[in-house]
C-alpha cells in the first residue's frame, strides 16, 4: 500500500535547492519516479516528503564543453543511449544506459536518480566511473564536485548530503586513443538488475599498448569498485590479441571483488561470473585495434 | 431430435475454413474489452484476503473486533461464518476458503475483510488479530515422506502414490547393454497470466448470486460455490469469459470464494483483483517434480526397460495433483516401444505453496527426463538422436508403455521426420557457428506426444447450440472460455464452414452458466477438439429442424436431407437463403441445433491409475538451437523448428501463435523461470525475481505444420494447446550439451547452473 505524505515540486534550481536545504532528512527526491514509486509500494520509503524536480530545466540537457561532455541529472538513459554526443565521446555510458531496465523505464529514469539512488547494480555507475566522471552537487550554499568513485559509500548512501541535489555530471571527451565498452550479466536480455556488470575504459599508446587502464564493476561489493590490480595487468599485456592473454589479466578480478549470495545468484558465482564479463568485454574492445599474433 | 455424435467420426475434409483474423482481436487491441477485473457495480465493496503468516502453524483464535471496528469495514468473516462446505477443490476439496484451526501456506486465508475502498480493506486486513502457534515446516517432498515427519494433513502427506507395471524390469536391466540412471529436477513454474486472479461476487435482488470471475469452467465454478454457500446451483450464475490469461491457474477456484461468502453476508457487490505479489505467493504453481529414471538400452539402441520414481510436490492442498501424477506416469516412457516399465509416483504434500493444473499437466516435466536420456543413450551408442527415436517410436494399433493398445491416431513418426527435414536440423553445422571463441552453439531436438481430454472415468463432455436469429444471423453457444488460445475464432469459423456463411454471420456467447451451454473445462488440449464435435453435432441437429421445420409432421426427423450452401440451406423444398429461413421458420420459435458429444475413451482403466490411459494425444517435435556463453553461463535460445500436427488446421495464424507461445513458456522453464520458496517462504514475488522471458529474449522459429485427420473429430482436429511448449523444455538443455557437452539435469538451466556445470567448484 503507498503511503500518505506530502508532495512538493521544484520548478526551477533555486526552488529545488532551496526546499532540498529546508527539507534536509525529511525528503525523498523524485526525477523519474522509476526506484521511488516501486519502494514506495513495497513501504520502504522512510522520508515523509517527496520533492518533485523533474520540472527542473536546468537540470536537463547534453553539452560538450572544450574537451569535457556535461550531462544534466534529469537526463534520461533513452537520451543517453541515442545522444549522438555521448555516442561520440562516451559511448560506454550510451552502453550502458541501453542496458537498463525496458524502454519505459529509460524513457522515464535518469542518470542523476541512477547515480543518487546508490544501488550496487546501478548499470551506468561503473561507465561514469571508467570516464572518470565528476558528480556535482548542488545546494544553496554553492557547488562542489565528487569524482564518481568517491561518490558511493554504501548500498543505498553517497556523500550527498541532506541539503545537497545530484544537478549533473561532467567528464573528459574519449579521445582516438581511447576504446572502452560495457557489459551486463542479468537473467535475461532485458527489464533485469545486473548480476555483475562491468565497464572497461583503455587508452593505447604507441605500438597499441594499454597506458591507462580503467575497470570497474558493479552487483559485486557493497558499491561499484575499481579494480585497480587487473587495471596494471592489462597494462602490462602486450598489443597482440589473446583471448588466454586477456583471460588471464581478467583472473585478477575475482581478488578484487567482495560480492554477497541473493535470490540473483551466490557470491562464488558472482567472483567467477566477473572474470568471465571482463575477458569477453576487454576482448570486444581490443579486437578492433589488436592483431591476432 | 438432438444428436450424439458417432465417436468414431466421420472426417468432413471438404470444409473450408475462411481464414480471418482472430475475432475478439481489435476490441482487445483497443482495450474495449471488460475483462471481469474490469467490471464496477454501484454499492460495489473491495475485498482483501486476509493470509497466513506463517507457512505452517495452527489457529488458537482470530480476533475480528479491532478490524470490524475500523470506520469503512462492512465485513469481517472468519471460518464460522461459511454458510455451507468451508472447502474446494476439484478433486478432493480439502483447501478451506477460510481456515479455521490450521494453515498449510503462505497464501491460505485466515480471514476476509470486505470495505468501502481497497484501501481501508488493506488497513482493516492488517488488524485482524491471529494467533498462531508454530510447526514445523515441511519443505521437501522425500523427507515428507518419512514415518516421522510432520504432518501437513491429518491424514498425512500422500496426496496420491501409483504404481504401474508392465513386463519385468529386473529383467529388461538384465538383457540391456547400457543403462542410462539420473535424477532430474524440475522448476515450480507459474502462469503468470496478465490478468491476476480478479473478479467481483454480485448478490441478486431474487436472492441469487452472480460471479463474474474470469475462470475455465464457469458450471464447475457453479457447483463448487453452492457447496461452499449451501445453495441451490441454480441460484448462483457464473460468468467466466473473457479471461485475461490461464495456463492452467483458474481451472481450480482461486478469489471466487471468498468473493462469494462477502457479497452474501454484506448484500451488496465485492470485488477484489490480486496484487501481482499476493498472486504469485497464494496462486497455483507447476508441480516441482523430482524424476528418478533409469533406462536400459540395446546396442542397437532399442530400449528394453525404464524404471521411474517421481516425486511430486504437491504444495497444500490436493486440487489436480493426482490428476497430473497420473498424467506425468502415462508419459514418463514417452510414447516409445518399452516392453518392460515400472513407473511410479508420488505426490507429497508439502507447505511449499500449492500446486495445480498447468499447461503440460505433468508431462514436461517427464519428457525432459526421458528425452535426455534417450540422448545420452545415442551418444555412448554413436547413434544419433533421430536414429534412436526412429527405433523406438510407436505407431497406431500397437501396445503403448503402460500397457494399453493406442487405437487412435499416432504420430510420433509423422513429427520426428518433419523435423529430421526442417532448416534448422538439415543445416544444423551452419547454424552452430559462433561467432566468439567462447560463445558455443548446440541444436538438439526432442519429441512429445500429450495425452488430451479428462482422461478415463472422469465424463468428458461438451454441448453446442445453434441458434439461427430471426435476421437470418446465427448465435453460437458453447461454454468453452477464451484465454488467449484463440479458440473463439476457431468455433465461428469451424460453425462458419458447416453452415457456409461468413464466420461474421456468428456470434459466439461462451462462458457463462446462463446463456452458453456446458461444453466442459478450457483445458487438457480439449477445447478446440470438442467444439469440433459438438458444433457438428449441432450443425447435423440443426438440419434436421429444418427440414421438420419446411416439412412439417412428414419429417422423418432421422437423417436430414439438408445440406448448407453459399449462405443457405438445400431444403426439400428447394434452396433456401438463411434470411429467408428465418423469415419463414424463426420468427416465433426458435430454431435451434442442439449438439452433444461425450469423449471416446478407453474401454479398461490402468489397473491403480485412476484416468489412466488417454485415448486422444497430440503431437509435436521441435528443435531447438542455443548459444552457450562459457564464460558466464548465459544461454540464449536464438532459433526454434516446430513441427505440430494439428490433425486440420482451422487458422494458420492462431496455430503459429500457439507454437511462439509455448515456446516461450516452454523456454521460461527451461532456463530462467522458478517460484523460489525456502522455509515455506516466497522469495520470488515478483517479475524482477520471477524471471519469464521478453520479447527479446524469444527465439526466431520455423513453423511445420502437419494435417494427420484425427478419426474421432469430424473435422479432423487434434488439441495443441500444450505440446507446443512440451519438445522445447528437453530440447533446450540437450543443445546446450550439445554446444558444450556438459549434461543439464536440473531445469531452469539459469546461467549460474551452466557456468557451475561447464567450471566445477575450484578452491579460491
Amino acid at each position: 500500500m503507498i503511503k500518505e505524505l506530502e508532495y512538493e515540486v521544484a520548478h526551477n534550481l533555486d526552488e529545488a535547492l532551496a526546499l532540498a536545504a529546508t527539507l534536509g532528512e525529511r525528503k525523498r527526491v523524485v526525477a523519474g519516479g522509476t526506484d521511488v514509486v516501486v519502494r514506495l509500494k513495497e513501504g520502504l520509503i522512510r522520508e515523509d516528503v517527496l520533492l518533485d524536480i523533474s520540472g527542473v530545466e536546468a537540470l536537463r540537457g547534453i553539452r560538450e564543453e572544450d574537451d569535457w561532455v556535461h550531462v544534466g541529472a534529469l537526463v534520461t538513459h533513452d537520451e543517453l543511449a541515442l545522444s549522438p554526443v555521448i555516442q561520440q565521446s562516451a559511448p560506454v555510458l550510451a552502453a550502458a544506459a541501453r542496458t537498463v531496465g525496458g524502454p519505459q523505464i529509460r524513457h522515464r529514469g535518469t542518470i542523476g536518480g541512477n547515480a543518487a539512488n546508490a544501488s550496487p547494480a546501478g548499470d551506468t555507475l561503473p561507465a561514469l566511473v571508467v570516464l572518470d566522471a565528476l558528480v556535482i552537487l548542488g545546494s544553496v550554499s554553492g557547488q562542489r564536485e565528487v569524482p564518481a568513485l568517491d561518490f558511493w559509500t554504501g548500498p543505498g548512501r553517497s556523500v550527498c548530503r541532506p541539503d545537497e541535489l545530484v544537478t549533473g555530471f561532467r567528464f573528459p571527451k574519449m579521445g582516438v586513443d581511447d576504446v572502452a565498452g560495457f557489459r551486463k550479466l542479468g537473467s535475461r536480455r532485458a527489464m533485469t538488475i545486473a548480476t555483475a556488470n562491468v565497464a572497461v575504459f583503455f587508452r593505447l599508446g604507441k605500438g597499441g599498448r594499454i597506458t591507462h587502464a580503467r575497470i570497474a564493476s558493479g552487483s559485486v561489493a557493497p558499491t561499484v569498485v575499481r579494480l585497480s590490480k587487473t587495471e596494471e595487468l592489462f597494462r602490462q599485456l602486450l598489443p597482440v590479441l589473446s583471448l588466454a592473454a586477456v583471460r588471464g589479466a581478467a583472473q585478477m578480478a575475482w581478488k578484487e571483488v567482495a560480492p554477497i549470495d541473493d535470490l540473483r545468484a551466490t557470491a562464488l558465482y558472482r567472483k567467477e561470473a566477473i572474470v568471465g564479463l571482463l575477458t569477453e568485454t576487454a576482448y570486444e574492445v581490443l579486437r578492433g585495434r589488436w592483431h591476432e599474433g | 431430435m438432438d444428436s450424439l455424435s458417432d465417436t468414431t467420426g466421420t472426417t468432413r475434409p471438404s470444409l473450408q475454413f475462411e481464414q480471418i483474423a482472430r475475432i475478439d482481436a481489435r476490441d482487445k487491441a483497443s482495450g474495449r474489452t471488460r475483462y471481469m477485473s474490469d467490471l464496477s457495480f454501484p454499492g460495489m465493496l473491495y475485498a482483501t484476503f486476509v493470509r497466513s503468516r506463517f507457512p505452517h502453524a495452527l489457529i488458537r483464535r482470530v480476533d475480528t473486533s479491532k478490524a470490524l471496528a475500523l470506520p469503512g469495514v462492512v465485513a469481517v468473516l472468519t471460518a464460522a461464518d461459511v454458510p455451507g462446505f468451508n472447502g474446494f477443490g476439484i478433486v478432493v476439496p480439502d483447501m478451506p476458503v477460510i481456515c479455521g484451526d490450521k494453515v498449510r501456506y503462505l497464501g491460505d486465508t485466515v480471514a476476509l475483510v470486505a470495505a468501502e475502498s481497497g484501501r481501508i480493506a488493506e488497513q482493516a486486513a492488517k488488524l485482524v488479530d491471529v494467533d498462531y502457534e508454530e510447526l514445523p515446516v515441511v519443505d521437501d517432498p522425500v523427507a515428507a515422506l518419512l514415518p516421522n515427519a510432520p504432518k501437513v494433513h491429518d491424514k498425512g502427506n500422500i496426496c496420491l502414490h501409483t504404481l504401474i507395471a508392465k513386463g519385468d524390469v529386473e529383467q529388461g536391466f538384465r538383457e540391456a547393454d547400457l543403462i542410462i540412471d539420473h535424477e532430474y529436477r524440475t522448476p515450480r513454474q507459474a502462469h503468470v497470466p496478465l490478468e491476476t486472479e480478479s473478479g467481483v461476487a454480485v448478490p441478486e435482488a431474487d436472492g441469487s448470486l452472480s460471479m463474474y470471475a474470469g475462470s475455465q469452467y464457469a458450471f464447475r465454478d457453479q457447483l463448487q460455490l453452492a457447496r461452499i454457500l449451501g445453495m441451490n446451483p441454480r441460484m448462483i450464475h457464473v460468468v467466466s469469459n473473457p479471461v485475461g490469461g490461464g495456463f492452467g491457474s483458474k481451472d481450480e477456484l482461486t478469489i471466487q470464494g471468498g468473493l462469494a461468502l462477502l457479497a452474501m453476508k454484506t448484500g451488496r457487490p465485492v470485488k477484489v483483483s490480486l496484487s501481482r505479489e499476493e498472486s504469485l505467493v497464494s496462486g497455483w504453481k507447476r508441480h516441482p517434480f523430482i524424476i528418478r529414471m533409469k533406462t536400459g538400452f540395446k546396442k542397437d539402441g532399442t530400449l528394453v526397460a525404464n524404471d521411474v520414481v517421481c516425486y511430486e510436490d504437491k504444495g497444500a492442498y490436493s486440487s489436480l495433483g493426482g490428476p497430473v501424477l497420473n498424467l506425468a506416469l502415462e508419459h514418463a516412457s514417452s510414447l516409445y516401444r518399452v516392453p518392460n516399465t515400472r513407473h511410479e509416483g508420488w505426490a507429497v504434500f508439502t507447505n511449499n505453496g500449492t500446486c495445480g493444473a498447468m499447461r503440460g499437466f505433468g508431462v514436461p516435466q517427464v519428457l525432459f527426463a526421458i528425452e535426455s536420456n534417450m540422448n545420452e543413450a545415442a551418444e555412448k551408442l554413436g547413434l544419433d538422436s533421430v536414429t534412436i527415436r526412429h527405433r523406438n517410436v510407436l505407431h497406431q494399433g500397437e501396445v503403448s508403455p503402460i500397457g494399453h493398445t493406442l487405437r487412435t491416431g499416432v504420430s510420433m513418426d509423422l513429427v520426428l521426420d518433419a523435423i529430421e527435414r526442417s532448416d534448422l536440423w538439415q543445416r544444423r553445422t551452419e547454424y552452430k557457428r559462433a561467432e566468439r571463441p567462447w560463445l558455443k552453439r548446440g541444436v538438439a531436438l526432442a519429441i512429445a506426444p500429450q495425452g488430451a481430454g479428462l482422461g478415463l472415468g472422469i465424463p468428458d463432455y461438451g454441448g453446442a447450440y445453434i441458434d439461427l436469429e430471426k435476421d437470418g444471423t446465427f448465435t453460437l453457444r458453447i461454454g468453452l472460455v477464451e484465454y488467449g488460445q484463440g479458440t473463439h475464432t476457431g468455433f465461428v469459423q469451424m460453425a462458419a464452414a458447416l453452415l457456409h456463411v461468413h464466420p461474421s454471420r456468428i456470434r459466439l456467447i461462451a462462458g457463462q452458466t446462463r446463456d452458453s451451454v456446458d461444453a466442459g473445462p478450457a483445458t487438457a488440449s480439449r477445447s478446440t477438439y470438442t467444439a469440433s464435435n459438438a458444433i457438428a453435432a449441432a450443425y447435423d441437429d440443426f438440419c434436421n429442424k429444418v427440414e421438420q421445420a419446411v416439412d412439417g409432421p412428414d419429417s422423418t426427423g432421422v437423417a436430414s436431407s439438408c445440406t448448407s450452401r453459399d449462405g443457405g440451406m438445400e431444403t426439400p423444398a428447394g434452396f433456401r437463403s438463411y434470411e429467408q429461413l428465418a423469415e419463414d421458420y424463426a420468427q416465433e420459435v426458435l430454431l435451434r441445433g442442439e449438439g452433444y458429444f461425450v469423449w471416446p475413451t478407453a474401454d479398461r482403466e490402468i489397473p491403480g491409475a485412476a484416468g489412466l490411459p488417454h485415448w486422444i494425444y497430440s503431437f509435436a517435435a521441435q528443435a531447438a538451437l542455443v548459444e552457450v556463453n562459457t564464460l558466464t553461463g548465459e544461454t540464449q535460445l536464438l532459433r526454434v523448428a516446430t513441427a505440430l500436427d494439428t490433425g486440420c488446421t482451422i487458422n494458420r495464424e492462431q496455430v503459429e501463435a500457439q507454437i511462439d507461445g509455448g515456446v516461450a513458456q516452454g523456454q521460461g522453464f527451461a532456463l530462467s523461470e522458478d517460484t523460489l520458496i525456502t522455509k515455506g517462504q516466497v522469495r520470488s514475488k515478483n517479475f524482477s525475481t520471477y524471471v519469464i522471458p521478453t520479447v527479446q529474449d524469444v527465439p526466431s522459429h520455423e513453423y511445420i505444420v502437419l494435417e494427420n485427420p484425427e478419426g474421432t473429430s469430424p473435422l479432423g482436429v487434434r488439441g495443441i494447446g500444450e505440446v507446443t511448449m512440451v519438445p522445447i523444455i528437453p530440447a533446450i538443455p540437450l543443445a546446450i550439451h550439445d554446444a558444450t557437452g556438459v549434461w543439464v539435469r536440473h531445469l531452469p538451466a539459469t546461467p549460474e547452473r551452466v557456468y557451475r556445470l561447464l567450471h566445477p567448484m575450484m578452491d579460491e
